[in-house]
């Protein structure tokens, strides 16, 4: 069995190398403006193996063992705020990931970036690339300006319903967003872990503004956020939708429901008990492991909880993780 | 919260101040276990960052941190709350509330599962503030 690993990341080296997908005038703002890439190597110093690949030679030396991908380059989440740079950046990055990697290997499907300063110019991308079966999804930072249900976010998922895209939302965002809603923390630990009560604000803003309710085909996964905090989550959001229901009267079901049908969680972070019966009752929490789908999140390192995880599960409920619902999410062979 | 809680321990609160204890208001208890995990995790991987502590995260909070019941949270099966309860080996640590006079006031008498041994029922209505406050267990004639 060929897993399909959902998170696998790439990412050009410079600047320089989206170029040739640059007008002259972007080209000379970056070079004028000595605008450099941070990467995620300056951001991860203690548990990243390598620069993710800045090509598809690199891909495949390092990730490419018949397992599918879906490729994320987060690259346009270090951009500025300028609007009119984070929608060129944004077309930049989808075409080098075009032609760099989707062009070269039958496996290899993508996730496709936008602008998150301006939904306009996240729809015409959508627009101009959508219609490729190889993105499959729309990527979005999990930090953002607002949370990603409000209303003004709605033509973004419009566009991608039209396309059969998804959406990824993805740990990270752009720089100068509190990890917190306190503000800014002072360790990467508390950086790193931020991502995930951001990610349940996403999930709570998602389902709370009715965005499943108009658009039914919509799947969000959530990337390298964790998902052991789902169950208490839940219990809790149709505890609080029961009271207050009537603020919120298109919320026509419990939101757990709109969650169980509608989102995806990755493997990377797993963070999971050390004990294995532990695990066993979150699994069962969890109503079993089919909002799951693998990632390695290369070139991240996130310790053991994949192999935690799996030594838990049926065979059948592995496949599955690994492949099978993934499979059915973006519409590849099981 | 969680994000708060994560700060104080990873800031090395904790360390610098042994003594504190610090209790968690109207914030549920159950989402305590996903982030004791995650922290401990985490903290093996960057442990060479966080000089100051010299325990896993999981330990300060042990110790140092107790938490309020309302809004306890309601899975459908009551069991699942207390798993969550028994993940967060935190059953000395949490305290009833009601948070009356609010919307989402828990009632002593229907908020905790049934389901509950008597002991744990005991603990979190009563004993633990006791312990915690340092209150007289007899009351005055």
């Amino acid at each position: 069995m060929d897993a399909i690993d959902c998170d696998v990341h790439v990412a050009p080296e410079s600047y320089e190398a989206l170029f040739p997908y640059l007008s002259d005038y972007w080209r000379q703002y970056i070079t004028e403006a000595g605008i450099r890439l941070n990467g995620m190597v300056a951001a991860y110093p203690r548990a990243v193996a390598a620069p993710a690949p800045s090509s598809y030679e690199a891909l495949a030396e390092q990730v490419l063992d018949g397992r599918s991908v879906v490729l994320n380059c987060l690259t346009g989440f270090e951009t500025h705020r300028n609007a009119y740079f984070g929608a060129a950046v944004a077309s930049a990055v989808n075409d080098w990931v075009r032609d760099e990697f989707l062009a070269r290997d039958p496996r290899l499907r993508a996730s496709l970036v936008v602008s998150t300063l301006s939904p306009d110019d996240a729809v015409s991308e959508i627009e101009r690339v959508g219609e490729d079966p190889r993105f499959v999804q729309v990527l979005l930072p999990v930090r953002g300006d607002l949370p990603w249900g409000h209303k003004t976010n709605h033509p973004t998922f419009a566009a991608a319903r039209d396309r059969g895209l998804h959406v990824g939302l993805h740990a990270w965002g752009r720089a100068g967003k509190a990890p917190t809603p306190s503000g800014f923390t002072t360790t990467y630990l508390e950086d790193y872990l931020g991502n995930q009560p951001i990610a349940q604000a996403q999930v709570l803003s998602f389902v709370s503004e009715g965005v499943f309710e108009r658009f039914p085909e919509l799947r969000v996964t959530v990337i390298e956020c964790g998902f052991a905090w789902l169950p208490p989550l839940l219990w809790r959001f149709d505890k609080d939708w029961k009271g207050v229901w009537r603020e919120v009267p298109w919320v026509k079901r419990r939101p757990s429901e709109y969650v169980r049908e509608h989102f995806r969680f990755t493997t990377a972070p797993a963070h999971l008990p050390d004990d294995p019966a532990v695990l066993d009752q979150l699994l069962e929490m969890l109503d079993g492991p089919g909002m799951l789908v693998y990632a390695s999140d290369h070139p991240h390192e996130h310790g053991d909880g994949l192999t935690a995880l799996l030594d838990r599960l049926s065979d059948e409920q592995r496949l599955r993780v690994m492949r099978g619902t993934a499979a059915e999410l973006y519409g590849l062979a099981g | 919260m969680q994000t708060q809680l994560a700060s104080m321990v990873a800031g090395g609160m904790f360390e610098a101040i042994p003594g504190l204890r610090v209790v968690l208001t109207e914030c549920g208890l159950a989402w305590a276990a996903a982030l004791t995990w995650s922290l401990d995790a985490a903290w093996k991987l960057m442990r060479e960052d966080h000089p100051r502590l010299r325990r896993p995260p999981s330990e300060y909070i042990r110790e140092h941190v107790w938490f309020t019941t309302q809004p306890v949270e309601e899975p459908d099966d009551p069991q699942h709350l207390l798993y969550a309860i028994e993940q967060t080996r935190l059953g000395d640590r949490l305290l009833f509330a009601t948070d009356y006079p609010h919307w989402d006031f828990d009632s002593p008498k229907q908020a905790l599962p049934r389901a509950m041994d008597a002991s744990l029922r005991r603990a979190i209505f009563c004993e633990n503030a006791l312990d915690l406050y340092g209150l007289a267990r007899e009351r005055p004639v």
